[in-house]
């Protein structure tokens, strides 16, 4: 494999320092998400929460990581987020990737807990703990600067908290350069649990290639079909801001459609205020964007900030409070769902200005806005409400009352849906939801046949209608069905009102395709993943960048099988950990899932129960879970080679047959709903 | 005879240069070897992108300062080290007004970009996906270089208009 071929391990409390090869297990995972996650349930008992000395926080890149083919890496750790705080890994973009496997780093793993402040310095193979007291409290890019300063290197990529990490806030996240994070999970408040204030890596090692010329041809291939062929339109409408278009157009879209109102908020914002693009190392489309919005402050957004705007489409409350949510370190997702909440509240009464220490929160500026996030940020006051997330607030705030006005993922996940389009989409993406929604992972993927994002913006690239486009969409993704179920599918398969047992095998085919981007370093937006945009980089693609990079073959059913098993693995340990943590019962709103959905959501988006039962069996079968727990059998683990897991499995489920309810096995959602 | 044109309102700072150069002339990615370098500043939330790389310029000092006469001028006006008379002393690396040139203790030599003399176009601009980076015919780039500027002229004649 092309890695860097070492795996370093530091240990806070102890301050030591041990270094392992990464061979040992790249064979089985590949790299990336994979190793991290066998480096990790080997490890970390299933009794350990979030801030534990005893969990670990991982940096991994895979094979690809450092190369054109891509740069990404996974950060894993348990997530304090989470009701049993889960095993999750998330991806996090930027410099700092390929910098770890130029200074010869595959995976970066982080055990213990330091006494004092620290910031890891890290040059090839010079590894030092650094005193962090005089950063503690700083923002993020204010750490960054003092650590780019004190290094006297302005090319060193550091990763930080901000002083929501510092303070343990569950929806605290990693930051790395102006708009890289690791913001699932809660990431950032386990770094802050490990007294870490940040990772300043800097590496001239470079990454070794098996076969330039092959790689170079494959290099060709992709860039062909990039910038001429089908996928041509991706790069040009993505790269400059496009992708910012594509989410607040894009999630207009059907309302634009039905009003008939179209208005161009994003263009002006982007018009004005966008200075710059940001984005990974090689990565042509760089689809970050960095503002400068004179009078309220400068920083970077994506996709996901977008999504904000476009419910609310005040440009300036946006960015301020947006940007301000980044400086402390916070996933601007779950606070923006807090702020929005915690008005709603004082609007209907529920919470008093005295309650709110004074801040008006029923206007929609930005004063009130980015002084509550800071409340937040620094557990102050109401602040305090929030620490533990929006979910675990909101059953305690009010007597529980504005807990029903929480729509279904926040009250089973005390988090906020990941992107807006979580609850549009049902079908295979809710399926994998259904199966697996105690985990950390969000299986959820934005193709269904009447929401894609792209449709007017690739009418107006290509100057056709928006008939034509839809076709033409429809077109791309009905072939991706084609490929991977056979002739006799089609795309109707995608559609939130078909239902149909092969939609489990659409699951299994895009969770493999995401897991394989999470196990290689391949960003997962222009890969196969995405085919309904045009995209491509799927199996053979990813199977043949590895090879041409190591020199060693490396196989399609390789690269499933390692998918497969990172999946089961992680599937596994999770469920460990749910039987594990029996204390956490009362509150846990994450059951092995009998019937996953909760009632109002499935009558809001009109979902079939027992169709979508039927789906999740089907899944299960493939996954080889038992359809009654979504857990791994003993059978699956075994012939993976995962017989710990399985042992430590059958030994917890027998000691959770005495306080695991019938009934709440029923029903899925247990005491919370009930409340 | 051609040369890189640079242009900064088109680069997105992505570094597939630095990425391609080092494939292609040290058949490894590692930027630290690259003949370009992308400059990448931070200063408040913004992020500044600024290419580097040798403007093969007319007058070179790197080749005036060589005591070993090792830097010489090729058919495609690419200012080349020989490598076998040059004697890693580094006086080209101080001479050169924009950093592109660098001696490496691994080739006991100076590295700098040769317009990629092992292929028939220089890498970095053959794959600059936002073509921020051309090659072109010298005459062409006066021209250029001017409809480039004149877009906000037009845009002010089209508001006219």
């Amino acid at each position: 494999m092309s890695n860097a071929g070492t795996i370093l391990i530091i240990d806070l409390s102890a301050r030591t320092i041990e270094r392992i090869a990464t061979s040992g297990y790249a064979k089985e995972f590949i790299g990336g998400a994979g190793v991290a996650a066998r480096l990790f349930t080997e490890c970390v008992p299933s009794d350990t929460r979030a801030f534990d000395e005893k969990n670990m926080l991982i940096f991994s890149t895979g094979p690809l990581t450092g190369s054109l083919f891509g740069n990404k890496a996974n950060v894993c750790s348990r997530a304090p987020e989470q009701p049993n705080h889960p095993y999750v890994h998330c991806g996090m973009g930027g410099q700092l990737p390929s910098e770890m496997k130029f200074a010869g780093y595959d995976h970066i793993v982080i055990k213990g807990q330091s006494e004092k402040p620290v910031y890891l310095s890290i040059y090839n193979e010079d590894v030092r703990f650094v005193d962090a007291g005089a950063l503690w409290g700083l923002d993020v890019y204010k750490t960054q600067a003092a650590i780019r300063s004190e290094c006297q290197d302005p090319d060193v990529r550091v990763a930080c908290i901000g002083p929501a990490g510092e303070n343990r806030i569950v929806n605290a996240l990693i930051l790395h350069d102006i708009e890289h994070t690791a913001a699932r999970g809660g990431m950032g408040a386990v770094m802050g649990a490990k007294k870490l204030k940040a990772l300043a890596v800097r590496g001239t090692k470079g990454l070794q290639v098996a076969d330039p010329k092959a790689v170079r041809k494959l290099w060709q291939e992709y860039f062909d079909y990039y910038t001429k062929g089908k996928g041509r339109l991706y790069y040009q409408t993505w790269q400059r801001g496009g992708l910012a278009r594509h989410v607040v157009d894009g999630y207009r879209y059907r309302r634009r459609k039905e009003s008939g109102v179209y208005t161009d908020e994003i263009k002006e914002m982007l018009s004005k205020y966008m200075v710059g693009s940001l984005g990974c190392s090689f990565c042509p489309l760089q689809c970050h964007i960095n503002y400068n919005m004179p009078g309220i402050g400068s920083g970077g957004a994506t996709c996901s900030n977008h999504g904000m705007l476009s419910g609310f489409p005040d440009q300036q409350v946006w960015w301020a409070v947006t940007n301000s949510i980044h400086k402390y370190g916070m996933e601007s997702f779950a606070v923006w769902s807090m702020l929005l909440w915690l008005q709603g509240m004082y609007q209907s009464g529920l919470i008093t200005l005295q309650d709110l220490d004074g801040i008006e929160m029923d206007k929609y500026a930005v004063e009130p806005f980015t002084a509550a996030v800071g409340k937040i940020c620094r557990r102050e006051g109401f602040g305090e409400w929030f620490a533990e997330g929006l979910g675990k607030a909101a059953q305690k705030i009010a007597g529980g009352k504005g807990f029903k006005t929480l729509d279904w993922v926040i009250q089973s996940r005390n988090r906020p849906s990941f992107s807006m389009h979580d609850l549009a989409y049902r079908g295979f993406a809710e399926t994998g939801k259904a199966i697996r929604y105690r985990a950390g992972d969000i299986i959820a993927h934005p193709y269904s046949f009447d929401n894609y994002c792209n449709i007017e913006i690739y009418a107006e690239a290509t100057g056709q209608s928006i008939e034509e486009t839809e076709r033409m969409i429809n077109d791309w993704s009905a072939d991706g069905v084609k490929k991977w179920l056979g002739d006799d599918a089609d795309g109707s398969l995608w559609r939130q009102d078909v239902y149909d047992v092969r939609q489990s095998q659409l699951t299994v085919i895009s969770e493999d395709l995401n897991m394989i981007c999470d196990l290689s370093g391949h960003c997962e937006m222009p890969s196969e993943r995405e085919i309904h945009y045009g995209c491509f980089g799927g199996f053979e693609e990813t199977a043949g960048w590895i090879s041409a990079l190591s020199g060693k073959k490396c196989t399609v059913e390789e690269l499933r099988q390692a998918a497969q098993k990172t999946r089961t693995l992680v599937d596994a340990y999770n469920s460990l950990c749910f039987l594990t943590h029996k204390e956490l019962r009362p509150e846990a709103a994450d059951m092995p899932p009998k019937d996953a959905i909760h009632d109002k959501f499935l009558k809001k988006i009109k979902v079939d129960k027992a169709k979508l039962r039927e789906i999740g069996d089907a899944y299960c079968k493939s996954r080889g879970y038992d359809p009654e727990t979504g857990i791994p059998t003993a059978e699956t683990l075994t012939k993976m080679d995962l017989d710990d897991m399985a042992v430590q499995l059958a030994q917890k489920l027998q000691e959770s047959k005495d306080w695991l309810k019938p009934e709440e096995q029923e029903t899925g959602f247990p005491d919370v709903r009930a409340k | 005879m051609k040369r890189i044109v640079f242009d900064q309102t088109k680069c997105v700072g992505c570094r597939v240069c630095e990425a391609i150069c080092s494939l292609s002339n040290e058949g490894e990615f590692n930027p630290e070897k690259a003949r370009i370098r992308v400059i990448r500043t931070f200063e408040e939330g913004i992020l500044y992108k600024t290419p580097v790389m040798c403007m093969q310029c007319e007058n070179p000092y790197c080749q005036a300062v060589c005591p070993a006469g090792a830097i010489s001028r090729d058919g495609r006006n690419a200012k080349i080290v020989d490598e076998k008379k040059c004697i890693g002393c580094k006086l080209c690396e101080v001479a050169c007004p924009v950093g592109a040139v660098t001696v490496r203790s691994d080739r006991h030599a100076a590295v700098k970009c040769s317009l990629c003399a092992d292929y028939d176009e220089p890498q970095c601009a053959k794959f600059c996906f936002g073509g921020a980076l051309q090659y072109m015919e010298e005459e062409r780039v006066g021209i250029a270089r001017a409809r480039e500027k004149s877009v906000k002229f037009l845009e002010l004649q089209r508001k006219e208009a």
